[in-house]
């Protein structure tokens, strides 16, 4: 087993947070990798690994996040700041029950934890969705990879697509299979030459559903307003955290699709009333200027121009013990861009779009983060919420 | 170069690359070109490179920082000024 060092030019959080995530699909060689603060990377590499070439492939992932012509606009909007003990929420949540670890970055909630989660839907749905008249709709969970092909997805974020696929329609294969289940039990060795080709994903978003099923619509002016929420997947190799980062998670979104002055004042609105909300529950967080962890050649065009045009903003909650915040709601505008790809218009012209998402499993975790497990302690607003939106059902034993 | 002209100039480039419909009213040298969905993130660098070619002028990436560039009207100001014409 071998190790490697290099010395990175800048030792930033974006930038270091970028390295940090990008590291884990460098190659399938590197065995951990650790960044220090002052910016040195150092690579353990597998027995059989060929140094060089995985060299070069880290090489090459520094070089997106390194490129001179383009900068990142830092904006912070707003920012709150409290006193906060540091805990342990994770440990304590599953000692508690409240979650139950099922599958590397898959958690079942329950207690008092499912009752946050129905509370944030419930607020979403009260504050956010109803007063515009947003439509509720329902998605299927997995999405054609022809239309995330559309959305240009895979030229974005090919790294954290879950595909799907299904055993062959093949006598043999399917009774092969069944007999070494049988009698050996399932292991991944089964699937080898068994699998059919691979023609859908687990959704990686919320909304790709809502411009899918609008192809071709002509909308009356100024648009309209539609909410969901999507058992969503990611794909995230060794950067699946405790809850801060999943790989089943819930997405709650609202989506505006319309005119581009609709859809930019309805997502102004929005902004203010999340903000509104981290006041309400007095949550340490910062909102502010942000892109996507962009996983290709072309990361820094990309990234550059979306924080250029504040087409994302993140709210971002800070979790004491793990010394570092996480993305829990994010407003993006999308300009044009699924309007074009899925032919919808408004008053004759591509319709914009924006949403507003909500990660259900990052709020509970960070508000138990921030607050402790002890419901009666969380700020007063919070437990107003809770007390409307979820109450405790008696005999629950939490 | 006058202003009009650049603004001419831009404005007939983008019309042309990004497929702008004449009959389209809300063109306009004052509407947000990226908001309003004629150019995307790739369309902006393609409009730096013309700007380069055709008027030997460098947007750099702490122009974008310091100056908004997101209509016909503020990208013809700045290669204005550049160029070192009057109006």
């Amino acid at each position: 087993m071998s190790t490697f060092c290099i010395s990175l030019p800048r030792c930033d959080v974006d930038y270091s947070s970028q390295v940090r995530y990008a590291m884990s699909f460098a190659s399938e060689d590197i065995v951990s990798y650790d960044l220090t603060e002052s910016g040195v990377l150092s690579v353990q590499l597998s027995a059989t690994a060929d140094e060089k070439l995985v060299r070069e492939k880290v090489d090459r992932l520094l070089e997106r996040y390194t490129d001179p012509r383009f900068g990142l606009k830092e904006v912070v909007h707003f920012k709150q700041s409290r006193d906060l003990p540091v805990f342990d929420a994770w440990t304590e949540l599953l000692q508690r029950q409240w979650v139950a670890l099922v599958g590397q970055g898959h958690v079942v909630l329950r207690g008092l934890a499912s009752r946050l989660f129905r509370c944030l839907n419930a607020k979403v749905l009260a504050e956010f969705a109803a007063p515009i008249g947003a439509d509720e709709e329902f998605y299927p969970s997995t999405i054609l990879c022809a239309t995330l092909d559309r959305t240009a997805h895979f030229t974005s974020f090919p790294e954290h697509v879950d595909f799907v696929s299904h055993l062959r329609e093949d006598v043999e294969v399917l009774a092969k299979f069944s007999q070494e289940a049988r009698g050996h039990g399932w292991r991944p060795e089964l699937h080898k030459d068994t699998m059919s080709q691979v023609d859908l994903a687990i959704s990686p978003s919320a909304c790709y559903h809502c411009y899918e099923s609008m192809q071709g619509w002509r909308l009356a002016k100024p648009g309209r307003a539609v909410t969901t929420i999507v058992d969503c997947h990611r794909y995230e190799a060794g950067n699946l955290t405790t809850m801060s980062r999943l790989r089943s998670f819930h997405m709650r979104e609202v989506v505006w699709v319309g005119h581009p002055e609709f859809v930019k004042s309805s997502r102004s609105e929005a902004d203010r009333l999340l903000l509104q909300w981290a006041k309400d529950w007095e949550i340490d967080c910062t909102f502010e200027n942000a892109n996507d962890m962009f996983f290709t050649d072309d990361y820094a065009v990309k990234a550059s121009f979306q924080r250029q045009q504040e087409a994302k903003r993140e709210l971002r909650l800070r979790i004491p013990f793990e010394k570092r915040s996480i993305s829990c709601s994010s407003s993006n505008f999308h300009a044009a861009t699924f309007g074009k790809a899925f032919d919808i218009q408004v008053d004759g012209r591509n319709a914009t779009s924006a949403c507003m998402g909500w990660g259900c499993e990052r709020w509970v975790y960070a508000i138990f983060s921030q607050f402790g497990l002890d419901e009666s302690t969380w700020p007063e607003g919070l437990r107003r919420d809770m007390d409307r939106w979820a109450p405790a059902a008696k005999g629950t034993g939490e | 170069m006058r202003i009009d002209e650049i603004i001419a100039t831009i404005r007939t480039f983008i019309r042309e690359r990004f497929q702008v419909s004449p009959t389209d009213t809300e063109f306009t040298d004052d509407v947000h070109i990226f908001d309003y969905g004629y150019v995307d993130s790739f369309g902006a660098a393609q409009i730096i490179d013309f700007i380069r070619d055709r008027f030997g002028v460098v947007i750099s990436d702490q122009d974008l920082v310091l100056y908004p560039l997101n209509t016909v009207r503020e990208i013809a100001t700045l290669v204005e000024q550049r160029v070192g014409s009057t109006p």
